[in-house]
């Protein structure tokens, strides 16, 4: 072998070499930063006023299904119950909720005597939600009421 | 010389990427489960009475509605009394039906409608052919 043909021949092998070391080895990715975008829903304010009236009897309990058409504040007012021989005065249960049943399945409740409100206020998302009004063991008779629940 | 040269960028170009082929597999299937429930609304209806039930769906499906059964009140004889039935959504102090039927009872449902996710209900009422007091059980079935 001359010196041509060695010099060939380590110029194949050289060749080799870098092809083979180029197979397989794919470039490697730095990482990257994952950024976190956390969104911050503004909630509505109520737009829609409903009222819900009846009579509140003895025991018993009477409930209003509304609609709230967006993320945002709903309140329920109980402007009025008594009369007809119950105090205006009385204490009654009050409570927001999702129709369930033949009832309102209340998730918050309180007592409540009627007068300026809101009684209760929450913050809910787009849905069907109840206003349920009831005897808490006060009514020696059924007891007239009017309530307003306000909503987007 | 140019033949081992061309040999031997053939061998090296044909030599990268070859990796050995893979026989495909199928897919895996996951094993599908249907959840279905069923609720059960009962009650005495009188004459030119509505009375309605609320459920919530947890996701758009199927919801079917049977009336199962009309029977008198004394005895609890069955009847073939047609009633009013319908399925809506809960507004104000009643069931704003979106679909109503008037049927007598059957062991098939009357109403089969596919509905969105939501809060939903189911009423019964007097159609006007009501002349006493009656019971009635109505089975309301969908997927969750």
């Amino acid at each position: 072998m001359n010196v041509s043909q060695r010099l060939l021949c380590l110029g194949i092998g050289l060749y080799a070499a870098v092809a083979v070391a180029a197979c397989g080895k794919d470039t490697p990715t730095s990482p990257t930063t994952t950024t976190t975008t956390t969104t911050t829903q503004t909630a509505a304010a109520a737009s829609v006023s409903e009222q819900f009236s009846g009579t509140v009897p003895v025991s018993g309990s009477r409930f209003y299904a509304f609609e709230v058409s967006a993320f945002g504040t709903v309140t329920v007012t109980v402007d009025r119950v008594g009369g007809g021989g119950v105090p205006l005065s009385v204490w009654v249960g009050l409570g927001l909720g999702i129709p369930e049943g033949t009832d309102c399945g209340t998730t918050t409740s309180l007592n409540t005597q009627s007068g300026a409100g809101p009684h209760i206020s929450a913050t809910l998302a787009a849905g069907t939600y109840c206003a349920r009004i009831y005897d808490i063991g006060n009514l020696g008779a059924p007891a007239p009421f009017a309530v307003t629940i306000a909503h987007p | 010389m140019r033949l081992i040269l061309a040999l031997g960028l053939a061998v090296t170009v044909a030599g990268c990427g070859a990796d050995t082929p893979v026989t495909p597999t199928s897919p895996s299937v996951p094993a599908t489960s249907v959840n279905s429930t069923s609720r059960l609304f009962s009650g005495t209806l009188t004459a030119r009475d509505a009375q309605f039930y609320s459920f919530t769906l947890p996701q758009n499906s199927g919801v079917f509605v049977t009336l199962a059964s009309v029977t008198t009140t004394d005895d609890r004889d069955a009847t073939g009394i047609a009633l009013g039935l319908g399925l809506g959504v809960p507004r104000g102090t009643e069931c704003v039906m979106s679909t109503r039927v008037v049927t007598t009872s059957a062991l098939s449902p009357q109403i089969r409608e596919f509905t969105n996710q939501g809060v939903r209900c189911v009423s019964v009422f007097d159609p006007g052919t009501l002349r006493a007091t009656v019971r009635y059980a109505v089975r309301i079935g969908y997927y969750r």
